[in-house]
């Protein structure tokens, strides 16, 4: 199967800052990706750069099959984007919004679709009427619209930057139940940025985790979970530090006892820690979340202990 | 040009639209003594229309005056009303060249250039041109100023259009564009060249400026 | 039958869905033969990925739980024919010693841990003979 996103050394300063660096990455057609990373990890500059909203300064990457830079017509009305915060002209009502939409998919040089059944449905399921004003709307009814405008031309490409965000619960699950609809139909991609990680769980095929610009983690979602440990190592006395090794994500040191995260837990590992002179080890599954902010947090520094009690 | 994007323009203008027909109707009605019971009548007395448009209280420079206004809040409104939304990446990716949406933004400002700056400044003419509207003397060369100012709008307008859309780091650095039109407005007035030159430098710099705001467009971040 | 699945635990999503349906045909909820939902509509159902759902009844398939007829669905296996005496004793014993072993740090009476597993025998299917 071919590939609907390749992504090849991208990298995009501001200022002295590295936003993206280097990051190389392809999702398969077919595949759900779901893309995380804290606030200003710089998901969102990699995929404005994507889109071509968003110059990157070298590196380059490909939308089924075609230069992102510069996107023919007929390719990009084959992708959907979902922008941040799902901006929509705010003067339109709903109505004024889907025709502004459709033109630029009816009667075009180039073949494109339209699904006004679709549209109509959608807004039914979403109890919209045409008549709203979008300024009037709330965030998750603006999002829903969003939603029915990108799906409309039946794309077989879609970038979501972060589409829940802001959401309620009920809104979130709804979008999530239209996302997991919309894979149905075989061979469609979808990328998308997300803070949620439950719901990256539930709905990516693969998942990329990006720390300080940097793409850390790009695997399948089972696999992350499978190969991730967290081994507890109890110590008489203060805890040494863990060397550096294969497959070490983060440590902490708290009195006595140092948590690791470690990626394919095995004999290496084990050795080393007897070595060190641990006492007892303790080897834990991990859930996504946990795992996640091992990744993220980076090494932090030990917990501060709290004098006052002690000094009594 | 794309119709439904010409159409989201007029629309969002339309305020600054209105007030500028109203200015400009007020104006040529005045100017033309059409209700000089509720308007009153701009040309009566002693001034000859078109003669001197540098006289205080000129309709002609007036005229002008409100199509640099309509010029300068139109190439910005234009672009930051946009950019502060943050409806550039759904504008932009809607299926069709970048060159083709800013065209037609650019296309439905020159517009609205003929229609209020340029037509009133022609009806105008017209009305001073035909024998008995009026009791002082008009000869076309008189307008060669007038259509001198029509341009400057024009050029006006495209630098609040590239102020606009061009990023900078700092506030006054964005102004830059107009900064150079204007002092390019200021050099003509000065400079004793002829009205074919003087449009020709004029036409020259709008070209030159729809080229930079086409470039800036394609390689900006809208972000 | 329901299922649900728990983002918050350390075992991957198919691996739950695998687990339920697993426990689900020991304690007869699925009987042999019956239908169970097909990918899609499990995987709007449950909101989760339709390869995930395929995932676990693949697993099960190859672990001989489930069978597929092609054309019609996916269906609860016939229990295998029991295995060995000695296979069953074996497999079991090593489970069994984890449970004694927990069960006397909790203090238990061999007594009050009989007693339990016979009740909690209770809720599962099994087989008619025992030889």
């Amino acid at each position: 199967m071919s590939d609907a996103i390749v992504i090849e050394r991208l990298t995009k300063h501001y200022g002295p800052k590295r936003a993206v660096d280097t990051v190389s990455m392809r999702v398969p057609a077919g595949c759900v990706y779901g893309f995380l990373g804290r606030n200003g990890a710089g998901k969102s500059t990699l995929i404005k750069m994507l889109m071509g909203v968003v110059q990157p300064d070298s590196g380059r990457a490909t939308l089924l099959g075609e230069e992102s830079r510069d996107l023919m017509p007929a390719t990009r009305a084959r992708i959907a984007y979902l922008a941040e915060g799902h901006p929509l002209y705010r003067g339109m009502s709903v109505g004024e919004a889907i025709r502004f939409t459709r033109s630029f998919y009816v009667n075009r040089p180039f073949s494109a679709t339209w699904h006004d059944r679709f549209v109509t449905q959608a807004l039914d399921h979403f109890r919209l009427s045409t008549r709203a004003k979008i300024r009037r709307l709330s965030n998750g009814q603006r999002a829903q619209v969003s939603l029915a405008l990108a799906l409309a031309p039946d794309p077989d490409l879609l970038v979501l930057d972060d589409p829940t965000l802001g959401l309620d619960t009920v809104v979130r699950r709804d979008f999530l139940e239209s996302i997991i609809h919309l894979i149905q139909r075989s061979g469609r991609t979808v990328f998308f940025s997300s803070h949620m990680l439950g719901d990256v769980e539930r709905v990516a095929d693969r998942i990329g985790v990006m720390v300080d610009g940097v793409l850390r983690v790009d695997c399948p979602t089972d696999y992350f979970k499978t190969v991730l440990r967290r081994v507890v190592l109890e110590f008489v006395g203060t805890a040494p530090r863990f060397p550096a090794c294969s497959g070490l994500v983060s440590q902490r040191q708290i009195g006595g006892r140092l948590e690791l995260v470690i990626v394919g837990y095995g004999a290496e590992h084990e050795e080393l820690a007897e070595s060190l002179g641990a006492v007892n080890t303790e080897v834990m599954e991990m859930n996504l979340e946990d795992a996640f902010i091992a990744y993220t947090r980076g090494e932090s520094a030990p917990l501060p202990t709290f004098e006052w009690e002690t000094a009594r | 040009m794309n119709i439904a994007i010409a159409r989201k323009e007029l629309r969002e203008m339309a305020p600054l639209i209105v007030v500028a027909l109203l200015a400009q109707l007020w104006l040529l009605s005045g100017a033309m003594g059409l209700f000089p019971e509720w308007i009153g009548n701009f040309s009566a007395g002693n001034t000859i229309p078109f003669l001197n448009p540098f006289m205080d209280g000129d309709i002609v420079m007036l005229m002008a005056g409100v199509g640099g206004c309509l010029a300068i809040a139109l190439g910005l409104g234009q672009t930051l009303w946009e950019l502060f939304r943050g409806t550039f990446p759904f504008l932009l990716h809607r299926p069709l060249p970048r060159t083709k949406i800013f065209a037609t933004k650019l296309l439905v400002g020159v517009g609205l250039w003929l229609a209020l700056t340029v037509l009133p400044l022609v009806i105008y003419a017209l009305w001073a041109a035909t024998p008995g509207t009026h009791a002082s003397p008009f000869a076309w060369w008189m307008t060669e100023s007038a259509w001198q100012l029509c341009l400057e709008v024009l050029l006006v307008y495209l630098a609040a259009f590239l102020c606009g859309l061009r990023p900078a780091r700092w506030y006054a650095s964005r102004f830059l564009p107009g900064v150079f039109a204007g002092v390019l407005i200021m050099i003509l007035l000065i400079l004793p060249l002829g009205r074919a030159w003087s449009a020709a430098i004029l036409l020259a710099a709008c070209a030159g400026y729809v080229l930079a705001i086409l470039h800036v467009a394609e390689t900006r971040d809208y972000s | 039958m329901q299922y649900s699945i728990s983002p918050a635990t350390g075992v991957p999503i198919y691996q739950q869905l695998r687990d339920q349906i697993a426990a689900g045909i020991a304690r007869g909820k699925l009987r042999p033969n019956e239908r169970l939902p097909s990918v899609r509509d499990l995987s709007q159902t449950m909101v989760v990925n339709p390869n995930t759902i395929a995932r676990a009844y693949t697993e099960l398939e190859r672990e001989g739980l489930l069978y597929t007829r092609p054309g019609m669905g996916v269906f609860v296996a016939e229990a295998p024919p029991p295995a060995s005496k000695k296979v069953r004793r074996e497999r079991l014993q090593k489970i069994l010693d984890a449970v004694l072993v927990e069960a006397v740090r909790l203090g238990c009476s061999a007594d009050e841990l009989i007693e339990l597993v016979a009740e909690r025998a209770k809720q599962f299917e099994w087989a008619e003979s025992t030889s």
